[in-house]
Formats: C-alpha cells, sequence, structure tokens
C-alpha cells in the first residue's frame, strides 16, 4: 500500500514490494499495452511518495492502470485518457507537469538557466578584471603560528574545564553502561564466559544452517542455544523449523512447546497439543505431565491436575529431583 | 560593486524563505477537481438488499456522501459524528476497497447512521470521484452538483466551520 | 561509563570547535598571533574527540546496551554483528554524529597537512571548518543527543528494519558521507580565500585536491547506492529521481564542475570567482541533502522521522553558513577574480563552459526537486515533478555538455581557431555520427545515446595518442575518468534504450519468451532462512542459464522484499524476479537489460581516474613541504 517512510540512511531505499504490476492487466493488442505502459510511468500514485501508478502496487494504483487500459482499448488517444485522469485528480497526477500559469515558471527555468549561463560565460571574457588575483605575492607567514606553552595549556585546561561544565548539565554522570551480556548472565545466574560460548554457537549455527538450510538437526540446536541465551521467540522459531524438517523427538517438541510458553508468557493450545502428543507417546515424560497438570489446574480441574502429576511422578525414578517436584506440586492441589 | 555577485545570495534567500514557510506545515490536502462540478455517472450495488446507489438517490435534498471502508483507521475515529451529522441532511456512505461481509460486521459494531450504503470494491467510483484515500466526504447540493470536499477525517470542527455553513447557504 | 564518555567527548568536540573557530579572532583582539596558533591544535582535539564519541556509539551498538535510547531503538541482540555495528548510523541521531566526526576529520587532516600553503590561509581555513563544526555540534547536542540514555534500561531493543540488514547498506551512506562532508574542504577554502581577499600561492591545488577526494567517494556512495536499488528494489530500475536521489546528485555535478574550473585556474587564473561560488554551491548542496532528509519538508521514501524543532534549526545553520558565505561572496567575490587570459573558443574556454553547462543543469535538478513546494507556499496548488520532466530536461541539457567533452580537450589552451580544430573535430564528430547511425534502429535516444559515448571515447583516445610521448599522470587520470563517462553513457543507453521486458503467470514447467530467448520456470519452492521464509524459483534459460529468484517473507517485523536474480555478462544482464507463487508456480517477470554492467565498471573506471590524477598530486605536495 505504501512505501515505507523510513527512518533510513540518505540512500537509496525505494521500499515497494516489487510487483506492482501483475501479467492479467495486460492487454492482449502490443500496441496498446506499450502506450499503456508510457501512460503509466507518466501517472502518479496518488497515495504514494513520489512513484508512478507503473510502479506502486497500491489497489488505488491498479484501479488507475486499470482505467487507462479500458480507456484505451475503447479508443481513446493517449491525451484523452490522460486528460480523463487530470480532470478527477488535477495537475498533481502528472509526473509530467503540463504548461500552465502555475508552472511556467518551471518550465521557463531550464531555457533561462541556459541562457543566463551562457550569457555570463561570454561576458566573462569581456570582463577587465582585477590584476589576476593569483600573482599578488602572499602577505602571510609561511607556517602557523605557534602558541606558546602555557598559553596552550590554558586553553586546553580552559576546554576540558568548559566541556566539563556542559557535561555536568547534559550528561548522566552516574548512569553506568549496561551491556546486554552481563545483564543476561546475572538475571540467569551464570557467568558471561558461558554466554559468550553460547552465542558463539549459535552464529557458528546460523552460518552453518545459511548454507545447508535443511539440516533439522542444526535447526533444533540453534533452538536450543537461543532458548539458553532468552530468546525465546527465536528458539521458538528455531525449533518449530527443526520440527518441520523432520526433528520431532520428544525433546525437541517439548523444547518448543515451553518456548512458545515462554514466548507468550501463557499456557498456549498449541504448546499444550505438542505436551499432550508427547505424553500420550511416553506417559512417562515429567515436563510434558507438568505443563498438563498445570493447564488443568489452571482451568480448575484439580482432581485432573493431581491424577497427571501423581501419574507421572510415579513413572520417575524412586528419588529423582522430577518426581519430588511432580509430588510436591500435586500435594499442594487444595484438597477437594 | 558587481550586481551579479548578488544573484546567488538571492535565490538562497528565496529557496530559504519557501523552505521555512513550509518547514512544520503539513502537506496540504490534494484540492479538489471537481468541486462546482456536478456529480460523475455511478451505480453502486446497495450494501443491504436490492437497488444500487445513483446520483438520482441523491437528488432534491443536500447529502453527504463518505467514502470509508473497514481498513481504514481513521474512519474508526471518524465515524461518531455521522449520527450527528445525519440528523441535520441525509449521510451516504460509500464502502471503498471492503468486502461487503467486513463492512456489514463493522458498521454493526459502530452503528450504521448511513441512509443507505453503496459498495465500490474495485474503486470505479473512487477514480470517478477523484479519491485519494480513505475516509473522504462530500457535500451534494439537491441538484446534484459537489459544494465541497473533505479530504481525511471530518471533525467537529470542519463540521461546524465548513460543512455546516455550507450547507445552510444552500438552504 | 563507555557511553558517558562517548558523550563527554562529544560536549569536548563542540568546546574545541569554539576554540578553533575564535582563536585568529581572539589572537587578533589581543594582539597575540601566537593564540592563534590554538586554531590547528583545536582541529586535531576535535577530530580525535569526535572519533572517540563514535567509538564509543558503536561499542554501545555492538555490547546492546540499551541504556542508550538509540541502540534500544534501532538494535536487537538477535542481529549478527556486522549489523549491530552498522545500525549504529542507520538512525538520524546516528548518521549526522558519523557525519559530525567526518567533518572533524577532515579538519584534523587540514590541520595536520601543511600542503605548501601560507600559514595565513592555513589559519582561516581552520577556523572556518571550525565555525562550521561548531553549528553541526551544537546541533547534534541539542537536537539529537546520539547518547541520550533510558533509565531503567529495557531489556531487548526493538530491532532494525529488514531492508537495512544488506551488506551494501552497512557502507554506502559512509561512502556517501565521506564524499557530502569532503566538500567542505573546498567550501572553507573558498570562505578563507574570501575574507583574506586573495587566493594565495597553492590554493588552487589544495582545493583541487580536495575536491577529488571528495568527488571519488561521492562516485563511488551514488554507485552503490544505484546499484544497490536495482538488485534488491526488483524493478530493474537504478534511478529514480527521487528527491533525496537528487540531493546527492546535486552535491556530484557541482563537484564535477568545481573539479574542472579549479584546473583552469591552477593553469591560467582568471576564473577564480567562479571557483570560489562553485565551492561555496557545493558544500551548499550537501547542506540542502541534509536539510531535505531531515528535516521532513520534502515526502520521499528516504526521509528521517520528521522532528519540527529539527527542522528549524538545520534551516537557521543552513542559512547561517551558506546564507553567510554567499554574503561574502556577493561583497568580495569580484576582487577575487583575475583577468582572463585565454579566448572563448579554446580549451580553457571550453572547460569553463562546460562548467556552466554542469551548474545549469544542477540548477534545472535544484528547481524541479524543490517546485511543488514552491507551488505549495505560493498557492499555486499541489503539483508533482517526476522522473518524466527531469528526463526532458536534464538529459537535453547533458547533451550538449557531453559533446564538447568530447572535442574539448583536443583544443589548444588560450587560443584556438575553428580551422585546426577541424580534423580533430571531424574524426570525434564522424565516429560519433558512425555509432549514432549504426544504432538508429533502436530510436533516437539510442542513437544520441551511443553516438555521444563513442564521440567521447574517440576524443579520449585521440587525446591520449596525441599525448603519447609527455603523458602525465594527471593526464592519465583524465583520460581513464572520461573513458569512464563513456562507458557509462553507453551502459545507460543499452540500459534503457535496448531493454525488454517480459511478465507471466507460470505453471512449473512453464516458459516465457524475453527478446526472442525462451525461458523455463523449473520449480518453486519454500527455503527457510535464518530470520525469513523465502519462495525460490529456479528459472533455466539457453545456454545452461540459471537464475535462482527470491521473495521473502520476514516475521519480525512483518515484510517483504525481493531478490532479484542478476545473470551479468559483459553483454549485458538477465534480470528475474517472482512475485506470487507456490510449489505448482508463479508470476514472473523478467528483463533484458544490455550494457547494464558497463555502468557499474564505468563508476570504477571514474574513481580510478580521480585516484590516478590525485596521486599524481601528493608526491609533489611533499616536496614542497620540505
Amino acid at each position: 500500500m505504501r512505501r515505507l517512510l523510513l527512518a533510513a540512511v540518505l540512500g537509496f531505499l525505494s521500499l515497494a514490494p516489487a510487483f506492482a504490476f501483475e501479467p492479467e492487466e495486460r492487454l492482449p493488442d502490443p500496441v496498446l499495452e506499450t502506450r499503456a505502459r508510457a501512460l503509466s510511468k507518466e501517472l502518479r500514485c496518488v497515495v504514494c511518495r513520489n512513484q508512478s501508478i507503473d510502479e506502486s502496487d497500491a489497489e488505488l494504483a491498479k484501479a488507475m492502470r486499470r482505467l487507462v487500459r479500458e480507456r484505451l482499448s475503447a479508443g481513446d488517444s493517449d491525451a484523452e485518457a490522460l486528460a480523463a485522469l487530470q480532470a478527477r485528480y488535477g495537475d498533481f497526477i502528472r509526473l509530467l507537469p503540463p504548461l500552465t500559469v502555475g508552472t511556467v515558471l518551471l518550465w521557463a527555468a531550464p531555457v533561462a538557466l541556459l541562457l543566463g549561463g551562457l550569457a555570463a560565460w561570454r561576458g566573462a571574457f569581456r570582463r577587465p578584471g582585477a590584476a589576476s588575483a593569483a600573482e599578488i605575492p602572499a602577505e602571510d607567514a609561511a607556517a602557523l603560528p605557534r602558541p606558546a606553552a602555557p598559553v596552550l595549556l590554558a586553553a586546553a585546561a580552559g576546554a576540558l574545564l568548559a566541556a566539563g561544565a556542559a557535561y555536568a548539565a547534559l550528561g548522566r554522570p552516574g548512569l553506568p553502561d549496561q551491556p546486554y551480556r552481563p545483564r543476561l548472565a546475572e538475571r540467569l545466574g551464570v557467568s558471561q564466559s558461558s554466554i559468550a560460548e553460547m552465542e558463539g554457537m549459535a552464529e557458528r549455527l546460523e552460518t552453518h544452517i545459511a548454507k545447508t538450510p535443511g539440516d533439522g538437526r542444526a535447526w533444533a540446536m540453534l533452538g536450543r542455544a537461543e532458548r539458553y541465551l532468552d530468546r525465546h521467540a527465536e528458539a521458538a522459531a528455531a525449533l518449530s523449523r527443526a520440527a518441520a524438517l523432520g526433528e520431532t523427538g520428544a525433546d525437541t517438541l517439548g523444547d518448543l512447546a515451553e518456548s512458545l510458553i515462554l514466548r507468550d508468557n501463557a499456557l498456549t493450545p498449541e504448546a499444550l497439543r505438542l505436551f499432550g502428543a508427547i505424553r500420550a507417546a511416553d506417559p512417562a515424560d515429567p515436563r510434558a505431565a507438568w505443563f498438563l497438570g498445570a493447564a488443568a489446574a489452571e482451568a480448575g480441574d484439580h482432581p485432573r491436575a493431581a491424577a497427571i502429576w501423581r501419574d507421572a511422578a510415579a513413572r520417575q525414578p524412586a528419588g529423582s529431583a522430577w518426581r519430588r517436584r511432580l509430588e510436591i506440586q500435586a500435594s499442594r492441589l487444595p484438597a477437594p | 560593486m558587481n550586481r551579479n555577485a548578488w544573484m546567488p545570495l538571492f535565490v538562497f534567500v528565496i529557496l530559504l524563505g519557501i523552505a521555512g514557510a513550509r518547514l512544520g506545515q503539513p502537506e496540504p490536502p490534494l484540492p479538489s477537481a471537481l468541486e462546482g462540478k456536478p456529480l460523475p455517472a455511478f451505480s453502486l450495488p446497495l450494501l443491504a438488499g436490492e437497488g444500487r446507489l445513483t446520483p438520482d438517490t441523491l437528488k432534491g435534498r443536500p447529502a453527504i456522501l463518505n467514502v470509508f471502508g473497514s481498513w481504514c483507521a481513521a474512519c474508526v475515529a471518524e465515524h461518531p459524528i455521522w449520527a450527528e451529522v445525519g440528523k441535520r441532511v441525509d449521510v451516504y456512505g460509500v464502502a471503498w476497497l471492503d468486502e461487503p461481509a467486513k463492512t456489514r460486521a463493522w458498521l454493526a459494531e459502530r452503528g450504521n447512521p448511513y441512509k443507505a450504503v453503496g459498495v465500490d470494491k474495485d474503486s470505479r467510483f473512487a477514480l470517478d470521484m477523484g479519491v485519494a484515500g480513505a475516509p473522504e466526504s462530500y457535500l451534494i447540493s439537491p441538484e446534484g452538483r459537489i459544494v465541497a470536499k473533505v479530504p481525511g477525517p471530518v471533525t467537529e470542527t470542519v463540521w461546524k466551520e465548513t460543512l455546516l455553513p455550507a450547507l445552510e447557504a444552500m438552504k | 561509563m563507555i557511553a558517558e564518555a562517548g558523550h563527554f567527548a562529544l560536549i569536548l568536540a563542540a568546546v574545541l570547535a569554539l576554540v578553533q573557530a575564535a582563536a585568529p579572532g581572539l589572537a587578533h583582539l589581543f594582539r597575540r598571533p601566537g593564540i592563534a596558533g590554538l586554531t590547528g591544535f583545536a582541529a586535531a582535539g576535535q577530530a580525535v574527540a569526535m572519533a572517540c564519541a563514535m567509538a564509543a556509539l558503536i561499542h554501545a551498538f555492538a555490547v546492546s546496551d540499551f541504556s542508550v535510547r538509540v541502540v534500544f531503538e534501532n538494535s536487537h541482540t538477535a542481529k549478527p554483528m556486522l549489523y549491530k555495528v552498522a545500525a549504529a548510523w542507520g538512525h538520524h541521531e546516528g548518521s549526522l554524529l558519523l557525519w559530525a566526526a567526518l567533518l572533524s576529520a577532515f579538519g584534523g587532516v587540514t590541520a595536520l597537512w601543511n600542503q605548501g600553503l601560507p600559514g595565513g590561509m592555513r589559519l582561516r581555513v581552520l577556523a572556518v571548518q571550525g565555525l562550521v563544526s561548531c553549528g553541526v555540534l551544537a546541533f547534534l547536542e541539542l537536537t539529537s543527543n546520539p547518547f541520550d540514555r533510558l533509565s531503567p534500561a529495557p531489556f531487548e531493543g526493538r530491532g532494525l528494519n529488514p531492508l537495512l540488514q544488506d551488506p551494501g547498506l552497512a557502507v554506502h551512506p559512509p561512502l556517501l558521507y565521506v564524499g557530502t562532508v569532503g566538500v567542505s574542504v573546498a567550501f572553507a577554502f573558498a570562505v578563507a580565500a574570501l575574507w583574506s581577499g586573495r587566493i594565495g600561492p597553492g590554493w588552487a591545488r589544495a582545493v583541487r585536491a580536495w575536491t577529488l577526494i571528495a568527488w571519488i567517494f561521492l562516485t563511488a556512495g551514488i554507485a552503490l547506492g544505484s546499484a544497490w536499488a536495482y538488485a534488491e528494489l526488483g524493478w530493474g530500475g537504478w534511478w529514480f529521481w527521487d528527491p533525496v536521489e537528487n540531493s546527492a546528485l546535486m552535491p556530484w555535478l557541482t563537484a564535477t564542475a568545481l573539479l574542472h574550473a579549479v584546473r583552469g585556474v591552477e593553469r591560467r587564473g582568471g576564473a577564480e570567482g567562479w571557483v570560489v561560488l562553485l565551492a561555496i554551491l557545493g558544500f551548499g548542496f550537501s547542506l540542502l541533502g541534509m536539510f531535505l532528509v531531515r528535516s521532513g519538508v520534502l515526502t520521499s521514501v528516504h526521509a528521517f522521522a520528521a522532528d519540527p524543532l529539527r527542522g528549524v534549526f538545520i534551516l537557521a545553520l543552513f542559512g547561517l553558513i551558506e546564507g553567510g558565505a554567499l554574503a561574502l561572496f556577493a561583497v568580495r567575490g569580484h576582487r577575487l577574480s583575475g583577468r582572463i587570459a585565454f579566448a572563448p573558443f579554446s580549451r580553457d574556454g571550453a572547460l569553463l563552459l562546460n562548467t556552466v553547462l554542469l551548474i545549469v543543469a544542477t540548477g534545472v535538478v535544484l528547481f524541479g526537486t524543490v517546485y511543488p513546494l514552491l507551488a505549495e507556499v505560493l498557492g499555486i496548488g499541489r503539483i508533482s515533478v517526476g522522473a518524466p520532466f527531469f528526463d526532458a530536461t536534464v538529459l537535453p541539457l547533458l547533451s550538449p555538455l557531453i559533446a564538447l567533452m568530447a572535442i574539448g580537450p583536443l583544443m589548444r589552451p588560450g587560443r584556438d581557431s575553428p580551422r585546426r580544430l577541424l580534423r580533430p573535430a571531424g574524426i570525434v564528430g564522424g565516429v560519433g555520427l558512425l555509432a549514432a547511425a549504426a544504432s538508429a534502429a533502436w530510436g533516437g535516444w539510442a542513437a544520441a545515446g551511443f553516438g555521444l559515448a563513442a564521440a567521447v571515447a574517440a576524443g579520449t583516445v585521440l587525446l591520449l595518442w596525441r599525448s603519447r610521448r609527455s603523458l602525465t599522470r594527471r593526464g592519465l587520470g583524465m583520460a581513464v575518468a572520461h573513458l569512464g563517462v563513456a562507458v557509462a553513457i553507453a551502459g545507460m543507453t543499452g540500459g534503457s534504450q535496448l531493454a525488454d521486458e517480459a511478465i507471466a503467470r507460470l505453471p512449473v514447467g512453464g516458459s516465457l519468451v524475453l527478446g526472442g530467448r525462451s525461458f523455463t520456470l523449473a520449480e518453486v519452492r519454500a527455503v527457510p532462512g535464518p530470520n525469513y521464509i523465502a519462495t525460490r524459483a529456479r528459472v533455466t534459460g539457453p545456454g545452461g542459464l540459471a537464475l535462482t529468484p527470491e521473495t521473502r517473507r520476514y516475521e519480525n517485523p512483518p515484510q517483504t522484499t525481493t531478490e532479484a536474480a542478476i545473470a551479468s555478462t559483459p553483454l549485458g544482464d538477465t534480470y528475474a524476479v517472482i512475485g506470487e507463487g507456490g510449489p505448482d508456480g508463479a508470476v514472473l517477470r523478467m528483463f533484458s537489460k544490455p550494457l547494464l554492467p558497463w555502468l557499474w565498471a564505468s563508476s570504477v573506471l571514474m574513481c580510478m581516474g580521480g585516484g590516478i590524477a590525485l596521486f599524481a598530486r601528493l608526491p609533489r605536495l611533499r616536496r614542497r613541504e620540505r
């Protein structure tokens, strides 16, 4: 619809998605079609920024292209087709502004500038001119003057003091840097070096994936790295890609479901569906039981939650951490 | 003194003046090429049931034509005013580039202040009227002449200062 | 504390800029010439301080310090390192900091590099540079502080537009900035000349060297931007006459004129006033570009988010710097011009005429770009001035210029006679007409384009042949750059006038015909990328040609980009893009762009030519210094 107004560089970003033009729009008669294309390039897409309707994919531009083609097919001349749109939208629609009272200046400018330039060029040879300036000997000393050491020191001190005073008013002297990695390390309770290691691994995996995007295992590993780095949206994206590529082990699917939950901060139906499938295949999977039970508890179905948790706890080896956690979770439910 | 040497400064000051005058101003709206002219011929299917919306539908009394769409955010903000305006003058809507089902749902949610709503799915009407965006509104005289065009939302101020006086003048 | 240190460095740079600008005046006031020497130290110090500030901002982006507001707004932790660093100048504040840092760097180099200029001239140049820096740094600190902090800091950034995640875009803005900022040195020399009332020895040589540096970078920056647009936008176009494109073109045209005019002054003197005016205009157009992009007066796809206060500030800055220089020119400019010691019909006369024609073309571009604003302000109504206008006006203006460029260098300096010129002009014109006749079948524009390109090439080759025993490096540089122009014209003409296009909705296995060649859509499949899903088609053509155009759908933020597939040969490009499609088929659009790769080759030639001419200069300068 729009070329995005982009906070960008002084560069050449013109951001219309390509393909304004669709094959079905073309006229069967190549002569008419060529005329229509040429006309389209002269008509401005009124809802766009400096684009012709030929390059725009806005709906209105498409309708204008259709109108131009209908007119030409009905036997209109180019001028008549242009006039039809001009009557509705005014001169604004013409990228080649027609000569009117308002554009006399615009069209006269190139001619006036050219004539003025030629006259100035010719006139330059008639001017007497000053004695050639380049020949005037320089009065200046050859070198830059050197400030005395005390002057230099005083100036340096003065500049630092002035800058310091201005900074005190404008800056935030008390505010330390807050780079991302230490903050993440603190939040996750791990060391910065292990985060750096994981970031390096994620980067290597990304380069690998760029070359072989069909490698499901690499996607799964990337997903785990992203999970570790607390980037759950990225983790979910990578893991679902892995799942689509055939990595459908309980580990991967469980990680995916957990990432989805962490990303959306809710027990979403999609995540629960994944856990349901895992539990159906392996009733002993503690993580699936954990979240399915939680969902049941959240829905108020406490007996079902207790049943899921107790059942899974019983399937864990005696003394394992999961067993303890599931049992504690079940015992915390309000008694029926 | 060389007069030519002042030319660049002269041109520069003019350019600076233009830039200064334009600075901070919003882009002026596109003036309507159709103001003062009779409505172009159109025939739009009605959103509700049989029949069509044509210039003849509007004739005999002053009317307002409002171009809107369920996809248009500014139309949501504008919408409440039509219930108010509808008490003074007939307001007709044209749903532009919109699926009728979506338009119906949109109107069901916000109320339908329009006397009738025409459907312009393929922009034929919009092109004939020189519509450049939604919302856009037209004040139509009883003889079917386009008296005023408001590009963008009709606000309380626009209604009181532009459309209402024009409407009074007609009567 | 690195972010805060960067902020302090920025403020210190502003204070030093003030010292740099004021020292000569203070020296005069206190009658202590030594004080004036502070200017050089301040310029060097300012360059160092700004380098530190820029480094601090890049560091904040590299470590994702979201307590710095611009990092939060324009970066994300999951981005590859290259784009994290490039994001440091991918927004208003950072790009302006880079701009200002480059300005300071040029000031520092002027301070340290004794170009064989008298001390007084260097002092004035430095003071003018300090004044410009002062304004830009005040603008930066007061309206666009890149070191603005957030407390508490957010945990994740908002990310950068996927379109900006392109290696070309990491390099393109800095290149272009070196060019636009580089013109400021010539500007400072021009104002210093007006200030002192004389053009001393070495002035023209120094201006030429600085302009050449800026011109090389402008050429490279514009070419890179165009090449990016060509490869990424999927329209097969490379130039759209957009206001912001125009505002990069205007400094280039002016710098080109300056480069040639100052050559004449260096050789014979006479048009000093014109050279000074060109230098002032060149930087004026750089500032105008900055104003247009950052103030929000023009609607352009390239514009930064508008902020009225910023607009007012830039306008005031623009008015003071450029208006002040032009006022000085109005009062004192005529004093500089010496008597012209050559005839209009001579090599120097032709050179002067061509600089005038370049400025006329620049004026038309300027007028067309701002005319819609003028019409609005004067109440004429809203008017569009688009590509067809510029094509219809600028191209005819450039044609005589290029014809003159083919013949002018073959003329004698000082004075020439039409009779003597008859033979070389006959050869050049003959080659041009022959090429035009040979390409007339493709239409008038093609004939004109190829005719002019052939004439320029013939003229340049003839010049090289004539001076084969006495060829200087500067002469060689000029010849290479002029050949570059010939190649560029051929590339542009071929790429537009000989171009062909085909579009069809094809099933897999279906084919379309482009310029007599048949291309088959062999396969369409979804290919996952790191943060997007691509629909990739494989298109096969005659001679084993295989193209894989893509559309990429990014998820966050949701956006679709096209990756055109381009097969380049020296004879031309075959260009393919796909639109909507699935495993069964897709819309395929193909262009053939004969000779278009010549356009990119030509920019290399032009930069090379500039480089050869520049390095011909430097050794001699060094000798002078001793």
